[in-house]
């Protein structure tokens, strides 16, 4: 089957003229639809870099980024904008507009895509049932927690019915308890509208609860990838290895927190 | 007889006509500030905005538009308030007619005013969170619909405080241009107080000029609170 997301030799230069600094060094990389894809790796490894170059927030030195058949860098301004409307993102700030109520925060998308207010209300309502914040609808950013402003962004993001979710750290802000409920909403996300996610982490806890397949990402270069369970039961290389154990170990014994 | 001779405070120099040319100056000085601040901000938004836009950190970075805008900023910015009244005294007759009363005054103001506007208004939205900008870029938004929609939006409360700062401003630069007879409280207070020795007019009409400052900036952060949905009330 073709990937929904296809890498090929992607590499990223930052600041190519004065100070060079490669944050990706060809990169390949395959995700089919439907999977929960987890990239982990230390901080400034590139996994940001990696996944902005997803919808083109960043755009690559060299390497194909192709997304639902597309290539992305060959598309025009208008097409490419297009071509984001079903390659949603969420953040680990949240990234609300904070002047707006969450109501006008789900519309945005849709006002985006100009859909007719009653139907673009319409589906706000629906959205903030399947996250369930059906009483928030009136509040602002500001008056609500973590966890309920990161449903309100996942709201958002899924307002114009996209096939792709890109998840940047997007349980970073939240404890523990939090993170695993909007895990579990992502999960049933998955599973409700067969939405491919993509999510960046940390904590190798989050891999494991709820990612299909991971890539490590080490030093600008994925240096393992596959199933998650292929990873966790027999890492091939040196970074995975001590990744996977160091991880583990920190797990263990500090309740699920990672670093 | 005059404040500093007498000792004391002569309410009998203001006489009917005394009190109705003050209350000509307050309203010629609030006319100048009102039309000179709104005026600013029909040149000077825009200005601003493409500023921040076309800056090195904008959305749509520009070397060329923002070395120009900048330019034209930057010097309009470095003369000084007295001096381009003078110098634009030419243009002001062609477009108004003459070159005093309030009317004229105007013209100097706005062209003062514009740039020093476009510099609060690029720094506002300069402020606004990076983030919230590119989860509307994912989104697929245009930069026109990232500009009126998220730009001037979260930068509403810090829009309104430099409205706020801009009348404060103006009005002062409006006292100035009393002393080319340029109408209003400033104008006032420069012939009685400067030529005629006449203390308790200027002492007046710099109390009033003080308390409508007061009031602007009362109003104005009280709207900016008002309006922000930042903070939890
Ligand atoms: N805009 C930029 N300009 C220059 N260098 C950058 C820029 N963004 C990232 N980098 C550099 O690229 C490398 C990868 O950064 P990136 O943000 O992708 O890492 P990350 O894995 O997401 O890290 P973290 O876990 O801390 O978020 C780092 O060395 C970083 O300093
Ligand atoms: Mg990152």
């Amino acid at each position: 089957m073709e990937p929904i997301i296809k890498i090929q030799s992607l590499t990223k230069i930052y600041n190519e003229k004065t100070n060079p600094v490669k944050a990706l060094d060809n990169i390949d990389l395959e995700i089919q639809k439907g999977d929960i894809y987890g990239i982990i790796g230390m901080s400034g490894a590139g996994k940001s870099t990696l996944v902005r170059c997803f919808n083109l927030l960043e755009r690559p030195t060299s390497g194909i980024v192709t997304v639902r058949g597309q290539d992305l860098q060959s598309l025009t301004p208008r097409e490419l904008r297009r071509a984001r409307t079903h390659i949603s993102m969420i953040f680990q700030h949240f990234n609300l507009l904070m002047q707006k109520n969450v109501e006008e925060n789900i519309c945005f998308p849709l006002y985006i895509n100009k859909v007719k207010k009653p139907e673009a209300h319409a589906r706000c309502k629906e959205l903030l049932e399947i996250v369930g914040l059906s009483d928030k609808a009136k509040a602002y950013p500001s008056q609500l927690s973590g966890g309920q402003r990161q449903r309100v962004a996942i709201a958002r993001a899924l307002a114009t019915n996209p096939e792709i979710l890109l998840c940047d750290e997007a349980t970073s802000a939240l404890d523990p308890q939090t993170t695993s409920q909007i895990l579990d909403l992502l999960r049933e996300i998955n599973a409700k509208f067969g939405i491919t996610i993509v999510i960046i982490t940390h904590e190798m806890a989050v891999v494991r609860e709820i990612c299909s397949h991971v890539a490590i990402v080490d030093g600008g270069r994925i240096v393992e990838k596959g199933t998650v369970d292929e990873i966790f039961e027999s890492p091939k290389t040196e970074e995975a290895k001590r990744f996977v154990l160091y991880r583990e170990r920190k797990v263990t014994f500090e309740g699920g927190q990672g670093i | 007889m005059s404040l500093f001779l007498s000792g004391g405070f002569d309410w009998a120099e203001f006489t009917p006509q005394v009190r109705e040319m003050i209350v000509r100056g307050i309203w010629e000085t609030l006319y100048m500030t009102l039309v000179s601040t709104f005026m600013g901000y029909v040149l000077g938004l825009p200005l601003g905005i493409v500023l921040a836009v076309t800056g090195e950190k904008g959305i749509a970075p520009n070397k060329a538009v923002y070395g120009v805008l900048d330019f034209i900023v930057n010097i309009t910015r470095s003369v000084p308030f007295l001096i381009l009244l003078i110098v634009v005294s030419p243009l002001t007759k062609l477009i108004v007619g003459k070159s005093y009363g309030s009317s004229a005054t105007i013209v100097p103001l706005v062209i003062a005013a514009a740039p020093f506007i476009a510099r609060m208004v690029e720094s506002s939205v300069q402020e606004v969170d990076k983030g919230v900008i590119e989860a509307a870029q994912s989104m697929g938004a245009d930069n026109f619909t990232i500009i009126t929609k998220v730009l001037i939006v979260e930068a509403k409360t810090s829009l309104i405080v430099g409205v706020t700062i801009a009348l404060g401003t103006i009005l002062g630069y409006s006292a100035m241009a009393g002393i080319v007879g340029g109408g209003g409280l400033g104008d006032i207070a420069i012939r009685y107080g400067y030529y005629r020795y006449d203390m308790e007019i200027m002492v007046v009409t710099i109390i009033i000029l003080i308390l409508l400052v007061q009031i602007m900036q009362y109003l104005g952060m009280a709207l900016s609170k008002l309006t922000d949905k930042r903070k939890i009330k």
